[in-house]
């Protein structure tokens, strides 16, 4: 999510190299009726009902009707718990390099999770813990340098870029976008 | 490997080559663009058959997926998926293209009118050709102007800036054919334009005059 702008505009975000790598990420998926022959993979497979199968999000999301999603566990609510509770030490980019923006992917209408209600939590938990962690990298940006590697390894792409970027004004910026996006699904969603 | 996983590819390579320009990956292109007519050509077989006709006429239920035959909802769902793969490639393609011109915009004003050496073979005829008519529609309009935008980056505030030396270099040569000699301690107050090329690779930092 290098350019913040694509959170707004669908269409500013087809050429974004991040925003393709990030849709290459895989969701696990639940036949919703029995297939078969499906070329979903390199041979033809039969699908019972319920079986389950790794796609790339760009798939899950055009074969919605098929199959039911289910949450990946780095967004899941025992990890919500984990960044409610304490979101500065959390790892994230070992939970997917593009944590955020696949967060903000997953809000999307074309997926079918079992439960909404945990989107909408993770919309909540998401958002404060985007807050918590701009601020802890803002401070760090402004203080000494000798921590800066060990920062580093634990932020996610769209914090690395906001870190380099480095102006606190910066970082406000970043961080009104992502309110504003997370509170109106937030919204949004309750109302379904 | 399923489909689309050229494309990635492709586009990862882009990504781990940031700072150089990698090589124009002409067989990796042509592959995708076979895939996506294979995929293409796939469908319209599919779409021949008399199951889809039922499934695409005009008085499709709503739970129609219930009622079909598990061949005819599996020869949909392909079709569909082979759908998502071929615009998957068309995205990743242009996506791949587009970068790289834009790549290129921005070593015409990093690096001027002349395409180095060592990157010169790594690109395309098309590059080349874009590369050369877009230094020309620069060239016309910086003529037009009467000024060349591409040596300051932002307007200048004065004719002499301070600088000094980032780091041991040794001799350098300015702009005008003076050499300099520049290393960790040195200090100089020289015109802007013979030293801006320096200060934008790194060489020399300018030292903000305190008014």
């Amino acid at each position: 999510m290098s350019d913040l702008g694509i959170v707004d505009d669908q269409s500013a975000s087809y050429l974004d190299i991040d925003d393709i790598l990030m849709t290459e990420n895989k969701i696990s998926c639940r036949a919703r009726y029995d297939l078969v022959d499906l070329e979903l993979r390199r041979t033809a497979e039969d699908f019972h009902e319920g079986k389950k199968v790794d796609l790339p999000i760009w798939m899950a999301m055009r074969l919605n009707e098929f199959f039911r999603h289910e949450i990946p566990k780095q967004y899941n609510t025992h990890f919500q718990g984990i960044l409610n509770a304490d979101p500065e030490v959390v790892n994230l980019h070992k939970e997917g390099p593009k944590y955020f923006a696949m967060g903000l992917q997953l809000t999307s209408e074309n997926f079918d999770f079992a439960d909404d209600e945990d989107i909408i939590n993770m919309c909540q938990t998401l958002l404060q813990a985007s807050a918590r962690r701009v601020s802890w990298i803002s401070d760090m940006a402004a203080a000494d340098h000798y921590q800066q590697s060990k920062v580093d390894s634990k932020l996610d792409d769209m914090e690395k870029v906001l870190r380099i970027v480095g102006r606190p004004a910066d970082f406000f910026d970043g961080h009104v976008y992502f309110y504003i996006r997370f509170s109106s699904k937030n919204r949004e969603r309750k109302n379904l | 490997m399923s489909a689309g996983d050229t494309a990635t590819e492709l586009i990862k390579d882009l990504v781990r080559a940031r700072d150089t320009f990698p090589n124009y990956d002409d067989v990796a292109v042509r592959e995708i663009v076979d895939e996506s007519i294979g995929l293409f050509n796939k469908n319209r077989e599919d779409l021949k058959s008399k199951e889809m006709e039922k499934m695409l006429g005009n008085d499709v239920k709503d739970d129609y997926l219930e009622e079909v035959t598990v061949e005819e909802r599996s020869r949909y769902v392909n079709v569909v998926q082979r759908v998502a793969a071929i615009e998957r490639n068309k995205r990743c393609m242009i996506a791949y293209h587009m970068r790289r011109l834009a790549k290129i915009r921005d070593l015409r004003w990093q690096a001027g009118p002349v395409i180095p050496e060592h990157i010169r073979p790594n690109l395309s005829a098309s590059e080349k050709d874009y590369s050369n008519k877009y230094n020309r529609a620069l060239a016309k309009l910086m003529r037009a102007q009467g000024i060349d935008f591409t040596q300051n980056s932002t307007p200048p505030k004065s004719l002499f800036v301070e600088v000094k030396g980032m780091a041991d270099v040794g001799e350098v040569e300015l702009a005008n054919g003076e050499t300099l000699t520049v290393d960790k301690f040195s200090r100089y107050f020289l015109p802007r334009a013979n030293v801006e090329p320096l200060i934008r690779q790194g060489i020399l930092m300018e030292i903000e005059r305190q008014v």
